[in-house]
């Protein structure tokens, strides 16, 4: 695991001054876009003010009127500036991830490559482990070709949901997954379908597995449609290690194993290289973003020494 | 008629909840037991696996550590004496015996160095670690079978039908050291 203090360090000393400028200015629009919703807000509560303690008389129909069109004005002012501020955010929030992801994930990986469009087919490559779930909208924020240890990695930065409209027109809609989803091309077949989930929604294999370790049962549930193999899997260092990165992770995560793959469901509160507004390198995002980089590099070694060493192909 | 009506109903939802109770149980009990003895028979096929080799492996290790024959007969033995019973008590003690056999390397560096041996030995030691994965599989479900069979009110439907706790498929400490095959 590396050392999150000196990281941050190095990579202040790399980036805070290349980003500082244009930070600023996503940091000065965002704090403007706060500050003309609270003035929106304010104007609101105060014509109801007007309102509720006056009854009628010009003047105060008057007064009404012009805060309408200031609330008006303002939302106006919100819009054009919410569209201008959008795409100075989605610029930096590019540049952030080009230059700073970029550093962190090669702390870790090999042959790193940030793309822009639908590079991998995401909703395919999500609909291919087979989970039960349903959901209509799936949106990809971040897509990351990579290899550890010779091994070709797709990491994904997925917001998938279920909208749903009732018979009166209201609609809900529901997050399924928000998070990292990345796609490992193991090099070989464990031979069965297996799944370690917190969730049995998420479980593929047609057994459930009673493991033998009670803490790795209150976490985690298996589903395999071969327990031998599996038990193979998940000897006890590799339960224990299930278990210890359960309890860094702040949201969980589930894995999965399908033919030569394997993939992995990290659930997250901010998107992958979520920046803060205080500083250009902010330790807090640094450390969740890296614990979740460690998380796939440990998962990956684990699996590959319990296959070696207990003979499961 | 009718004015019982009010009164059969709810007797009936009753009856019907209770049925459904002792169905349930039943089929948890019988659910259990199926896969205990579907582990217990691939702990079964792994053993017969690993003793299929040993006719092999006496013949290849018997060149080298003559002064083991007493070890050899009784590991042939104890193999037939588990094809006859099939017991998993009789499994555990013809695998100890024959982990014995493959300690034997160690103290012959000739034998250690023998083609055949060393081949025999990844197979060994494959069957072992799938053996060791049955056999926790089977004491994992042995382990929730009897945790429901114990416990109140699944314990009282246990009885009522006649389930019994099932015992553990328990390593010999001597195998335990044993189990570990280098190669």
């Amino acid at each position: 695991m590396i050392e999150i203090d000196k990281l941050c360090e190095e990579l202040k000393d790399k980036y805070d001054l290349p980003l500082k400028a244009e930070h600023e200015q996503v940091s000065f629009y965002q704090k403007v876009q706060t500050a003309l919703i609270i003035c929106i807000v304010a104007a609101i509560l105060i014509n109801g003010f007007i309102m509720i303690f006056n009854h009628g008389g010009y003047e105060i129909f008057s007064g009404m009127l012009i805060i309408v069109g200031l609330v008006i004005s303002i939302v106006v002012v919100l819009v054009v500036f919410g569209f201008i501020s959008g795409k100075k955010v989605q610029e930096y929030n590019r540049k952030y991830t080009n230059s700073v992801g970029k550093e962190m994930l090669s702390k870790y990986y090999d042959n790193v490559n940030i793309y822009d469009g639908d590079a991998f087919g995401y909703e395919e490559l999500f609909n291919s482990v087979g989970y039960q779930e349903s959901y209509n909208e799936i949106w990809c924020d971040k897509q990351i070709d990579l290899k550890y240890k010779g091994k070709d990695i797709k990491l994904m930065q997925l917001d998938v949901s279920h909208e749903t409209t009732d018979k009166d027109g209201n609609t809900e809609v529901e997050t399924i997954f928000y998070g990292l989803f990345i796609e490992v091309d193991l090099g070989y077949k464990i031979g069965t379908k297996m799944s370690i989930v917190e969730n049995y929604n998420l479980g593929i294999g047609k057994d459930k597995l009673e493991m033998d370790s009670k803490e790795f049962e209150d976490s985690f549930n298996v589903y395999t449609d071969d327990k031998v193999k599996s038990m193979q899997l998940l000897t006890a260092d590799v339960m224990e290690t299930f278990k210890q990165m359960y309890q860094n992770a702040s949201l969980g995560f589930n894995v999965s194993f399908v033919g030569d793959k394997l993939f992995i469901r990290i659930n997250r509160a901010d998107s992958l290289f979520s920046y803060g507004t205080e500083e250009v390198i902010e330790k807090k995002y640094i450390n969740e973003d890296m614990q979740d980089l460690y998380l796939i590099t440990a998962i990956i070694d684990n699996i590959d020494y319990a296959v070696e060493a207990n003979h499961v192909l | 008629m009718a004015e019982y009506i009010g009164f059969i109903i709810p007797i009936v939802i009753v009856v019907i909840i209770i049925i459904s109770i002792f169905i349930a149980e039943k089929n948890k009990f019988v659910r259990y037991s199926n896969d205990i003895r579907n582990s217990k028979s691939s702990i079964d096929v792994y053993l017969k696996q690993r003793f299929d080799l040993i006719p092999n492996l006496v013949e290849v290790v018997k060149g080298y550590a003559k002064h083991e024959e007493s070890l050899f007969k009784e590991v042939v033995e104890a193999r037939n004496r588990y094809n006859q019973t099939e017991s998993i008590k009789d499994g555990v003690e013809t695998n100890n015996d024959l982990n014995k056999i493959i300690a034997l390397g160690e103290g012959y560096p000739e034998l250690k160095a023998n083609e055949n041996f060393l081949d025999l030995q990844k197979q060994l030691a494959k069957m072992e670690s799938q053996l060791q994965a049955a056999r926790r599989v089977y004491n994992s479900e042995v382990n929730t079978y009897n945790n429901a069979v114990m416990t109140i009110p699944s314990g009282w439907f246990a009885k009522l039908y006649g389930y019994k706790q099932e015992e553990y498929f328990e390593a010999k400490e001597e195998e335990k050291v044993n189990t570990e095959i280098k190669l």
